[in-house]
């Protein structure tokens, strides 16, 4: 019986064919299957994203300020923990950004918008005495404040993008 | 190791370093302004005050600085209730999380004198803080009471 079937579809021409894209069909669908049950993706709808968004630019804010500011008690600046804090937290950040999307692009753009907004924030937190007049400035004081948006500038574009491409393709890949 | 496991796991560190975040913004906001605007957290206790011979207050005090910011603190000024001022110009540097013991007289008129022979002198005091990092001075208004040893 299944020798006749065997020989059925060697004797068409389009047999082993079909065969071959069935499998490719059912791999496919596995692989969509995989795509549809990643709970990553599931939290990709517009208000999680927008949620992740907000979070993101929270957090890598909050690292910024930190690592920039040693005058706060809490402050991880001056120490090498901190050093590796100030590295990382803002790569897995982008990293959950761009599991959000299926296409590289969109997580490339979505993690450098967020990243923009959060040295934005940065500036208007960093700037914030110096626009009130709480203290008296000397010359100096605008290159210190720059130094710390350029060191988190440099921080932020050299690792969000590349994190988020990163994850944008493990949606696709696995 | 599986990848959507991790991943999964990463999305909720993620969510919950978000909201520790969210608290540790506004915290850490907040006290960075309330610093530039008042002396850069720094504490400043009269450790001791006692009345010299020569008619002089001997004050001893004690500057801590909670953050890991060099300071410096340049000038203190004391106004008295009867309106005398008295200014004394430094440069007292204190390291990062340290306490620096600062000592100087400041000479008594009448009025102060007949006051502190009560114990209690009523001061307002001025310190101006250089943060030689940022390049800026803030400045520490504290009012307060000091408790004169005879």
């Amino acid at each position: 019986m299944s020798s006749s079937l065997d020989r059925d579809r060697d004797l068409d021409p389009q047999g082993p064919t079909n065969k071959k894209l069935d499998d490719m069909g059912d791999i496919w669908g596995i692989q969509e299957e995989q795509i549809e049950s990643m709970d990553p993706l599931k939290f990709s709808s517009w208000p999680w994203t927008i949620l992740k968004g907000v979070l993101g630019v929270i957090i890598v804010t909050t690292i910024y300020l930190l690592y920039n500011l040693a005058e706060i008690p809490w402050t991880i600046g001056e120490s090498f923990a901190g050093m590796m804090i100030f590295a990382f937290v803002p790569f897995f950040v982008s990293f959950v950004l761009g599991m959000t999307f299926e296409s590289g692009k969109k997580a490339l753009v979505f993690s450098i918008i967020v990243g923009m907004a959060s040295l934005f924030l940065l500036y208007a937190i960093l700037s914030h005495p110096y626009r009130m007049n709480l203290f008296d400035y000397g010359d100096g004081y605008s290159a210190y404040m720059w130094w710390y948006i350029l060191l988190s500038f440099i921080n932020m574009i050299s690792f969000m993008p590349v994190a988020a491409v990163v994850a944008s393709s493990t949606n696709v890949y696995e | 190791m599986k990848v959507r496991p991790m991943k999964e796991w990463i999305f909720y560190a993620f969510i919950l370093v978000g909201i520790i975040c969210a608290i540790l913004l506004p915290m850490t906001a907040l006290t960075y302004i309330e610093y530039a605007e008042s002396g850069y957290g720094i504490d400043v206790e009269i450790s001791e005050a006692k009345v010299a011979p020569d008619n002089e207050l001997d004050v001893m005090m004690s500057i801590s600085n909670p953050g890991k910011l060099e300071l410096e603190i340049t000038r203190i000024e004391f106004v008295f209730e009867d309106g005398t001022e008295f200014k004394k110009t430094m440069g007292v540097e204190i390291d990062r999380k340290g306490t620096e013991e600062i000592g100087f007289g400041i000479p008594m008129t009448a009025d102060n004198l007949a006051q502190t022979s009560q114990g209690e002198l009523p001061y307002s005091m001025i310190v101006e803080v250089y943060i030689p990092h940022r390049d800026a001075y803030s400045y520490l208004n504290v009012d307060g009471t000091m408790e004169v040893l005879p």
